[in-house]
């Protein structure tokens, strides 16, 4: 199933928003997205502990990427959508929800987020939660 | 006359000091400021109440009144006071010249810096008794002097044959109240704009003038970066009804937000209002309670543990949300420029047991969750956690940031 939307076919507003709930996210008008509750993976800051990326780990933070639903070319950090850009060496280019830019690098089975100013921190796939809440 | 000192005598070289959660910054010599003019200059522009019968005790001509001619004496004196606090002029330009002196040269960056242009570097000035602290809040456009290596070298070689020290001589003018970099924080900090600025040596010949953008309050902006959409790193005002912290944002129902709660950081837990709880919510929806406090005979919160609390309102709306997260050691100038690079120019800073920064529109303090922060729609707190008692006595405590956000529209709406 295709989940992007192009401009242009905003008054398709009811079928595109159920095209896109079949693929795991919402996204409305103002910009906010439910993160898919299923699909992709959760990535998070690895090695929380280290203090030499402790920096990058701040700003991983204050932007929402340190916890982040990645679903191969959508990403969600909070409660907004990220717009990704993919390079041809699987590099992607990231523009957070405060419009600060990264690039998400696999490195292994792993990732790394680099942001703009040279901050870079590892992140690693999170184990899932249990899914009950109440 | 005012008998007050504009300046302890002879403070040495400036001192360099970093910025920590209990920073105390660095006072710089000055020679021949108007202090009295300037608190006055601050007093008319923020419309901070000055007691002018306080200060007119202090003066000599009621010191030197007898008994009988005191009363007499003190109202003139702050009549004369509130004249003067009255017809101050807020576009008055000022002269200071500071004792200062340039770092060594960067040479990742390519520049060296002026030291009284760092965060967390005020002028002190001292008027009716009282100390005020003189920050730049252009200082950022001022501070850097950039230039290319070669030439760096022979400009080296001349502030070394000065001992590193030139005279910063600064105009400016009063332009309000608080550090906007955050990193100034206390009663009476006056807010004041660079115009232009140079450094001198010991005879008086220009060392370097500092190129000032009128307007610019950041180096990006002098250099026509641009904004983000809702940052406002380039000094762009942020817009506080689209702010998100951490990448939550306030506006959606609790409904659409559980689900990804849910998904980052696990079990999610709504409560209902409870007896004596913040009036204008009607519930929450809480994550790891508890689990970002290190408390006696607990388990210690670690790095990486993150908690969040967003309120809603009658309609099941979030109108406010609180993320924490639990770091190693962080140096507390990491996290204000972190902080003041996403959100820009620093509303209300407040350094006590807590280093806490406030943006944004104030908001009811009956919505905030700590009440005794800045009261904005958007506050950051970075908190040392001192819980000794977990961790080995010579390890660094582990820090706690923790970013709110208020829905401010609403909270206005609300008020009326």
């Amino acid at each position: 199933m295709n989940c992007s939307i192009r401009p242009g076919l905003a008054l398709l507003g009811v079928a595109l928003a159920a095209t896109m709930a079949g693929c795991g996210g919402q996204r409305d008008a103002g910009g906010v997205a439910k993160a898919p509750t299923r699909s992709g993976d959760v990535w998070e800051v690895d090695h929380p502990e280290d203090r030499k990326t402790a920096p990058a780990a701040l700003l991983a933070f204050v932007s929402g990427s340190h916890v982040m639903v990645v679903d191969g070319d959508q990403a969600y950090a909070g409660s907004s959508p990220v717009v990704v850009t993919r390079a041809a060496d699987g590099k992607r280019t990231l523009q957070l929800p405060d419009g600060t830019a990264a690039e998400l690098v696999p490195v292994g089975d792993a990732l790394e987020l680099r942001f703009a100013g040279g901050e870079r921190t590892a992140l690693r796939k999170q184990a899932p939660h249990p899914e009950k809440t109440r | 006359m005012n008998s007050d000192k504009g300046f302890r005598a002879g403070l040495a070289a400036l001192a360099i000091v970093a910025l920590s959660a209990s920073v105390t910054p660095a006072r710089a010599q000055q020679e021949k400021l108007d202090d009295r003019l300037v608190a006055l200059t601050y007093h008319k522009i923020t419309g901070e109440a000055l007691d002018t019968r306080a200060a007119a005790e202090r003066t000599d001509a009621v010191r030197r009144a007898s008994g009988f001619d005191r009363p007499e004496v003190l109202k003139a004196e702050t009549a004369r006071l509130d004249a003067e606090l009255a017809a101050s002029d807020p576009s008055h330009e000022f002269v200071v010249r500071v004792g200062d002196n340039i770092s060594q040269y960067d040479h990742d960056k390519g520049e060296f810096s002026i030291g009284l242009f760092r965060p967390g570097f005020y002028v002190q000035v001292n008027a009716f008794g009282q100390m005020y602290q003189l920050v730049f809040a252009n200082a950022d456009v001022a501070r850097a002097i950039p230039m290319p290596k070669e030439e760096a070298r022979a400009f080296d070689a001349r502030l070394i044959a000065n001992g590193r020290s030139v005279t910063n001589e600064i105009h400016f003018r009063v332009i309000g109240q608080g550090d906007p970099a955050g990193a100034v924080t206390g009663a009476r900090v006056v807010r004041a704009q660079i115009t232009s600025a140079r450094l001198l040596d010991r005879a008086n010949n220009v060392v370097y003038t500092p190129r000032i953008v009128a307007g610019a309050q950041t180096a990006a902006a002098a250099n026509g970066a641009t904004a983000s959409a809702t940052g406002s790193g380039a000094g762009k005002e942020m817009d506080f009804a689209h702010a998100d912290v951490a990448g939550f944002r306030v506006g959606l129902k609790a409904k659409d937000l559980e689900p990804s709660l849910a998904r980052y950081f696990g079990p999610v837990t709504r409560r209902e209002r409870g007896k004596n709880w913040y009036p204008g919510y009607a519930a929450s929806l809480v994550v790891n309670e508890m689990g970002c406090y290190s408390l006696p005979g607990r388990r210690p919160a670690t790095p990486g543990a993150v908690c969040v609390t967003a309120f809603v309102d009658e309609s099941d709306v979030v109108r406010s949300i609180r993320i924490e997260r639990v770091f190693p050691w962080l140096d507390a100038e990491v996290f204000r420029a972190t902080m003041v690079k996403k959100y820009g120019a620093v509303a209300d800073a407040r350094q006590g047991g807590q280093y806490a920064l406030g943006w944004g529109p104030a908001v009811d303090q009956t919505l905030v969750y700590d009440r005794s922060g800045p009261h904005t729609a958007v506050a950051a707190y970075y908190l040392a956690d001192d819980d000794y008692l977990s961790r080995s006595g010579n390890a660094l405590p582990y820090v706690r940031v923790v970013l709110q956000l208020v829905d401010a529209p609403w909270a206005a709406a609300r008020a009326k």
